[in-house]
């Protein structure tokens, strides 16, 4: 196993944001934890990341408990994330937020070809690299935060509502990208949604998250069959 | 056109006090209110220097010295004060107000009883003038203003086009953002002081050069400097350098025509009124 969360609990004061969650993802594969709005599926990923200590419970990655480690020493394992709201560099170019991304990373030849290859996928990157990062459309925003996060040359991707206001196309060009990754590249992938039929599409396991506790988990195939599911998050 | 040149020095006298404080408060959204004297320490460190070394070694040397030892010395300081009081304060604004507001105090007063109230001066270490154009420039000015550009250069340098100097403008941008990428904000913020204070202390050697050093010499540098800071646009260490050229033309003029006793008042309604039409300065981030 990846990725492993046992008994997470998080509070914000005194108010449980997660309750005992329990969650797991492996390489290679797309993960997915839906949920509506407040479910607690940004706190899940602030806590992985290392933004936010867990009141109780465990984090696993590769086998090492990283639930007190720092966010610096999170990405330095091989964990990042494009987070909820993007946090770009705004009045930094399009280049210079990418390159933010290999702040870890000593490797400069690993890493010219890394850039390349987000310029292969993401062209409008390469050709807007001089601007301010400010100055992109919310999709090349978007596809921004994404190539910023694989920059880092990550074993696991965190990704948090990444289709939100994005239209249909680019949406669906994102949805291919992640996909891709997964399956060419090695990533494990935690894909957080709202939007659960276009997750349980392109997942291969999904987690469904509300009030903080989950209520229903299994292969993506069988959730998005499930009634309850179908009823309170597609719409059915 | 002598005016010309004294408008030039003394913008690049308020542009290498400012930018070191610009830099603490937009990366870290700190204040550390003993930069003033930190600028003066700057200015002992040559003082003291002076006496130490005079006649063992041209004064060259020596000047080259305090700048380096100045820088050094200062800098640890604001590592220090990184450590003993941002951190352990954050998130306490009050708090570490009255703490570096203490610590300006205290500086005083250890150079007042360790040195005396009095002012000191050191003599020229490049004596001589250049006229020019109808101008006549102290050529130990010239020096400093070369010293300054030098100074700025070195800052864009490491800002611009170094891994360290983009996290730290990343930084400032957005802290979440940088977090999650790996950087460190303890490593960010030690870095940040110790170049912030160390640039005030390089300005006070600079300025100790020319000027009188006294104990107090950091207090009204350091109001002129938020004046500077918050017109220029909080957070933007270009804005920061418009305003001290804006700054540097008004008070050489108020002065040369008489009025420099009225410059403070001025400058804090020019102050007011920028910010009553530009609410986030001249060059500010307006997000
Ligand atoms: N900083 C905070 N302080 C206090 N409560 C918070 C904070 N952040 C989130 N919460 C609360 O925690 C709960 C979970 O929030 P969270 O942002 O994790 O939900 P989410 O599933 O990501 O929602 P959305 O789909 O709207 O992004 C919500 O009730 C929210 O109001
Ligand atoms: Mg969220």
């Amino acid at each position: 196993m990846m990725l492993e969360t046992r008994d997470l609990t998080v509070k914000y004061d005194l108010i449980s944001a997660l309750s005992e969650v329990s969650i797991s993802a492996e390489e290679r594969t797309i993960t997915t934890i839906v949920g509506s709005n407040g479910a607690g599926k940004t706190t899940l990923l602030k806590t992985i990341s290392g933004l936010i200590r867990p009141a109780s419970g465990e984090i696993r990655f590769l086998g090492d408990r990283i639930d007190t480690a720092s966010p610096s020493a999170i990405v330095r394992m091989g964990i990042s994330q494009v987070p909820e709201g993007r946090e770009l560099f705004p009045r930094i170019s399009v280049y210079d937020n990418l390159m933010v991304g290999a702040y870890l990373r000593r490797d400069k030849k690993a890493i010219r070809r890394d850039l390349e290859q987000i310029y292969q996928h993401f062209p409008i990157l390469k050709d807007r690299r001089r601007q301010l990062a400010r100055n992109l459309s919310g999709g090349e925003q978007q596809m921004l935060a994404f190539g910023r996060a694989l920059m880092s040359d990550p074993k696991l991707l965190l990704l948090d509502e990444p289709s939100i206001g994005l239209a249909p196309v680019i949406e669906q060009k994102i949805m291919e990208t992640i996909s891709v990754l997964a399956m060419e590249h090695n990533v494990g992938v935690v894909l957080v949604e709202q939007n659960a039929a276009l997750a349980l599409s392109v997942a291969s396991h999904g987690y469904v998250l509300e009030q903080g506790s989950l209520v229903l988990q299994g292969p993506a195939n069988e959730l998005i069959k499930d009634d309850n599911v179908r009823a309170a998050y597609l719409g059915l | 056109m002598q005016i010309v040149a004294n408008i030039v020095f003394l913008s690049t006298f308020y542009v290498s006090f400012a930018v070191g404080l610009a830099l603490v408060f937009g990366v870290m959204r700190t204040i550390n209110f003993a930069h003033g004297e930190f600028y003066m320490l700057g200015g002992y460190s040559l003082w003291l220097l002076f006496g130490l070394l005079s006649g063992t070694m041209p004064d060259g040397a020596t000047f080259i010295i305090a700048l380096v030892v100045a820088a050094g010395v200062v800098g640890t300081l604001g590592i220090l004060v990184q450590l003993s009081i941002f951190h352990r304060l954050r998130e306490q604004p009050f708090s570490i107000f009255m703490a570096t507001l203490g610590l300006s105090y205290v500086l005083q007063v250890v150079v007042v009883k360790a040195i005396g109230p009095m002012g000191q001066s050191v003599p020229a270490v490049f004596p001589g003038f250049v006229f020019f154009e109808g101008m006549i420039l102290p050529i130990q000015r010239l020096v400093v203003f070369g010293f300054t550009v030098v100074m700025m250069g070195g800052l864009y340098l490491f800002l611009m086009h170094t891994d360290l100097g983009r996290a730290v403008r990343a930084t400032a941008q957005n802290r979440t953002g940088a977090m999650l990428q790996g950087i460190s904000m303890n490593h960010i913020a030690l870095t940040t002081m110790f170049v912030g204070s160390a640039l005030a202390a390089l300005s006070g050697v600079l300025m100790g050069s020319v000027l009188i050093i006294s104990p107090f010499m950091g207090g009204e540098a350091l109001w002129r400097a938020f004046i500077i800071i918050i017109v220029g646009g909080i957070g933007s260490l270009s804005g920061a350098v418009v305003a001290a050229f804006l700054f540097g033309i008004i008070d050489t003029l108020m002065t040369t025509f008489g009025a420099g006793k009225f410059a403070p008042m001025v400058d804090a309604m020019i102050m007011l009124l920028v910010l009553s039409f530009l609410p986030s300065g001249l060059l500010g981030a307006r997000e």
